[in-house]
């Protein structure tokens, strides 16, 4: 079939207004790769429709959300559909008083949490511009942020999903019951899973409560080991922070610059706890963050629940994407918490010695860096310095046991890298999964760890 | 005589691999290993007891290389037949493999070997002020890897989730003997979700040597309360508003005029002998907010006609109140031969309606259930009660118990919350379950690999060879020492 009967036949699977005309194609490119069509079907059994189209011409296929996150992983192999999810974002079910809801994969992270808010329920996973975000996007990237800490990650809330396979058949796994043994967790397996396995239509999540009462407080520290000594201290004096993140001071100063609170100019790290979540634990944990901070040396700044709290956070997640200064790379390190001072020094230090500026942003607890490295003096950076960047992080980070990965970057450096490293061992299993659930390769092909 | 050289063989090659003396081969040794905590049983070839992953990996292989069958197990306190040998074959028991090797307090983790009794890991860990949080009522005897394998629940796993929440990663021996690590100590690790995956396998897709999970800090504060109901109805209404209300509890439990009637006969406790169903909930955490939450809760109880709420003012008091509850199967002994579990979970704003629904069904087999669960999670425990003597029960009581499976799924709930598939539920699969959507869970196993005597006809009812071998079983006794 010619691109021009790919088209048409698309136009008729999903009507001609929802395939996108030719001029807007560049703006769905993935890594550089244009595709040759872009199609927005209404619901599952249109995306069924695309996908048997796509199995049947061998066409190559990649699904878009909110496209927040499309400088993750590998460039793509080849690229024929983008199969956007716009038109399906629906809240399908929401029962509060059993605290899960089931929604359209196509629904952003903010709509879904403004409906559930006015029930004071809330899906507490964090995603960059969350107004754009979708569920489907953040399931299939595995997006997480500040509040993984109580709440844990995409994982530990969806409780089911529905997704169209190789196939073009509709696959149910898990329920919308909180607790579910019946066969494999099949929601594992999309979790994470970056489009290259099938294409996620519907989840189901289990549900937080709204915080009743939240606030952050801020400590500023001259020494990276007076902070950390803080972070220790109040994991281990029985507090329950939502929330405990680390910034150095070029990451600090663009997250206060952006939400409005003070930048503490002759301080170089700062930790973030976020307190909550009844009117009396915030009081009570901010008195005792506030001592702690302290004593550790440091200047403690609170930030209270409104504007500036909200501001405040959601500048932190979205640190380094778009805004006010976008970063042309994103690094993720994962190591045991107690490897972390090491591998932040090694971060600041490349940046020294390469003319590059790094924000680092880490989760503490669960030992996520972020690396978000800009060019020097608001300038721009030097891709051959991001490229030897990656290579130094990557061996430092392995050195200390941990796994560094690219999460976004520009299609030169792309080229250069593998965005992933090395897959270990247990890959082989990985291979024949992707080998189970897409034989011809339609979904993806390329974008994910070790090639698949 | 040609199986008979077979089996003597294997027995020798099983011997060269752990020493003669951790292999079981007579029938007189293995009579303990033919069964687990659920319905049916049948008889290994051959039990043996490995002390290393080299050893497992090789028995593995050994396995595979002669064809044979092979099942692993923990303490046998499954209650869906994951460990039942129902194609005879090799039982590895894990339980020499018990070492904690190492406690981790600075990054809050744990590294255990799979025959770790669950409670000895929080009793390990509690000295550094942490513990691991799931808590099956099996806890003093069940192992970490039999949890890993059935993704365990717990009373105390509504606000902390199930076991598949605390496993960070797993060395495992796959179905053809090859060792490999699934995740690891860190989190975030690149590639497909395989620990996601292997947890709640039901030992399907290999054998767990090794478990990297996470501790959790203990809550500086607990309240354990009672709430009393003349009618389960209001209970149930209590336990839909708490949730509702935005409070989860640590725990959230339910136990009935039924059970109530057996465990004040069997247990020192002050539950009122004529209530309706009493309410056992627990809110941990920060003080202040146990203090806000445990009034808040006490609050809605009382709105809902609850006549009467006990608070446990000591230690002492929240053991006795618990001890009740976890020793509630065990006393139901004492008002029937025999009883059969179910484990549907419902939507929590259903749990009225499908309890009548249960009692109903119940009626209209002339049974007596006994319902004590985990109302909190809305996962049921009907335990319906009757006599195998008797012709006829034992059939008509998986009819009932179909029923309620039915029901469950019908009202948008699942089959089974924490005790798994296994053998007992295979048929009822496609009650949940499309055939695509099996087929997709076929495919993870084959991934994991084609190795079709491990752990076989399982989970799936699809397996080839399975019909034979299996019939609709008699319930054998389940006497002091089971669990739920």
């Amino acid at each position: 079939m010619t691109t021009t009967n790919v088209a048409q036949t698309l136009a008729h699977l999903v009507g001609a207004e929802h395939v996108a005309p030719d001029d807007q194609l560049a703006r769905y490119a993935v890594d550089g790769v244009v595709p040759q069509t872009v199609v927005f079907p209404a619901d599952a059994g249109q995306v069924a429709d695309v996908v048997k189209l796509a199995r049947a011409e061998g066409l190559a296929l990649l699904p878009w959300g909110g496209g927040t996150a499309m400088a993750a992983g590998s460039a793509p192999e080849r690229l024929d559909i983008v199969l956007g999810t716009r038109r399906m974002g629906r809240i399908l079910e929401h029962e509060p008083a059993d605290l899960v809801a089931i929604v359209e994969a196509g629904i952003t992270l903010a709509q879904l949490n403004e409906a559930l808010g006015r029930h004071g329920q809330m899906l507490p996973i964090d995603a960059p511009r969350s107004e754009r975000a979708t569920i489907g996007g953040i399931l299939a990237a595995n997006t997480s942020g500040p509040r993984r800490l109580s709440y844990g990650t995409s994982r530990d809330h969806l409780i089911g999903v529905r997704f169209v396979d190789a196939q073009g058949e509709l696959i149910k796994g898990g329920g919308k019951v909180v607790k579910n043994v019946a066969g494999y967790d099949i929601p594992k397996l999309l979790v994470g899973s970056l489009g290259t396995l099938g294409i996620i239509v519907e989840a189901t999540f289990k549900l937080a409560p709204a915080p009743r009462a939240s606030s952050a407080i801020l400590g500023g520290f001259r020494e990276l080991d007076q902070a950390l000594e803080a972070a220790q201290a109040v994991l281990q004096a029985g507090m329950r922070p939502v929330a405990l993140d680390l910034f150095n001071a070029q990451a600090y100063q663009v997250v206060a610059a952006r939400a409005g609170v003070p930048t503490l100019s002759d301080r170089r790290y700062f930790l973030a706890l976020d307190v909550g979540t009844q009117p009396a634990t915030v009081k009570r944990q901010v008195d005792q963050a506030h001592r702690i901070i302290t004593k550790a040396g440091g200047k403690s700044l609170v930030v209270d629940e409104g504007t500036a709290y909200r501001a405040f956070w959601r500048a932190a997640v979205d640190l380094g994407r778009g805004g006010e200064r976008p970063a042309p790379m994103i690094t993720r390190s994962s190591m045991l918490f107690s490897d972390l001072a090491s591998s932040i020094h090694g971060h600041e230090a490349l940046g020294e010695s390469s003319h590059l500026e790094v924000g680092v942003h880490v989760h503490l607890a669960a030992g996520v860096l972020h690396g978000v490295w800009w060019g020097e003096a608001n300038g721009p950076a030097d891709e051959a310095m991001l490229i030897d960047a990656v290579a130094t992080l990557r061996k430092a980070t392995e050195n200390l046991g941990g796994r560094f990965v690219v999460e976004s970057c520009g299609p030169s450096v792309k080229r250069a890298v593998d965005v992933w490293g090395p897959p270990g061992p247990e890959f082989a299993i990985m291979r024949r999964l992707k080998e189970q659930f897409d034989p011809g390769r339609i979904f993806s092909p390329g974008r994910f760890v070790g090639g698949l | 005589m040609a199986t008979k050289t077979k089996r003597t063989s294997l027995i020798g090659a099983l011997e060269g691999i752990v020493g003669a003396e951790f292999v079981l081969h007579t029938p007189e040794d293995m009579v303990v290993f033919e069964y687990d905590g659920s319905i049916g049983k049948s008889l290994p070839q051959v039990v043996v007891f490995p002390s290393t992953t080299e050893q497992v990996a090789q028995i593995v292989r050994l396995a595979y290389s002669v064809d044979v069958p092979i099942v692993p197990r923990g303490a046998g306190t499954g209650l869906s037949g994951g460990a039942v040998a129902v194609k005879g074959g090799i039982v590895v028991t894990l339980t020499r493999m018990n070492r904690i090797l190492e406690i981790d307090p600075v990054n809050r983790q744990a590294t255990v070997e799979p025959g770790v009794i669950n409670l000895h890991l929080s009793e390990q860990a509690e000295p550094h002020g942490l513990y691991y949080v799931p808590d099956p009522s099996s806890q003093r005897v069940c192992t970490i890897g039999g949890n890993v394998a059935e993704n365990s629940g717990g009373p105390h796993c509504l606000a902390y989730g199930v076991t598949t929440n605390h496993v960070l990663g797993l060395e495992v021996v796959l179905p053809d003997g090859e060792v490999v690590w699934l995740g690891g100590p860190l989190e975030d690790m690149p590639g497909y979700d395989l620990t996601g995956l292997f947890v709640g396998s039901e030992g399907t897709l290999g054998i767990v040597t090794k478990a990297i999970v996470k501790l959790y800090p203990i809550a500086e504060s607990v309240r354990t309360l009672v709430a009393v109901y003349e009618e389960i109805d209001d209970a149930s209404r209590a336990v839909s508003a708490i949730i509702a209300s935005g409070v989860i509890p640590a725990a959230l439990e339910m136990i009935d005029k039924v059970t109530i009637e057996a465990v004040v006969q069997a247990v020192d406790v002050e539950y009122p002998s004529d209530a309706g169903a009493v309410l056992l909930i627990e809110v941990d955490g920060l003080k202040e907010a146990v203090e806000q939450e445990s009034e808040a809760v006490e609050a809605i109880c009382r709105d809902l006609g609850a006549r009467e709420i006990r608070v446990a003012e000591t230690p002492e008091d929240r053991e006795r109140l618990w001890a009740a509850r976890k020793g509630a199967l065990a006393a139901l002994g004492r008002l029937a031969p025999n009883y059969y579990i179910l484990d549907g979970v419902v939507p929590r704003s259903r749990l009225m309606d499908v309890l009548r629904r249960v009692g109903e069904i119940c009626d209209r087999y002339d049974f007596r259930v006994a319902n004590v669960f985990h109302a909190g999670d809305g996962n049921l425990h009907p335990n319906i009660l009757f006599d195998e003597r008797i012709p006829g029960q034992s059939e008509r009581v998986l009819e009932a118990g179909a029923e309620i499976m039915q029901v469950c799924v019908e009202v948008g709930g699942t089959i089974t919350g924490e005790h798994g598939v296994g053998l007992e539920k295979k048929g009822f699969m496609s009650l949940v379950f499309s055939p695509q959507d099996i087929a997709a869970m076929e495919k993870v196993r084959d991934a994991f690999s084609s190795v079709e005597t491990f752990n076989p006809c399982k989970i799936f009812s699809t397996a080839k060879g399975c019909g034979e071998g299996w019939r609709v079983p008699t319930l054998p006794d389940l006497g002091p020492g089971s669990f739920l």
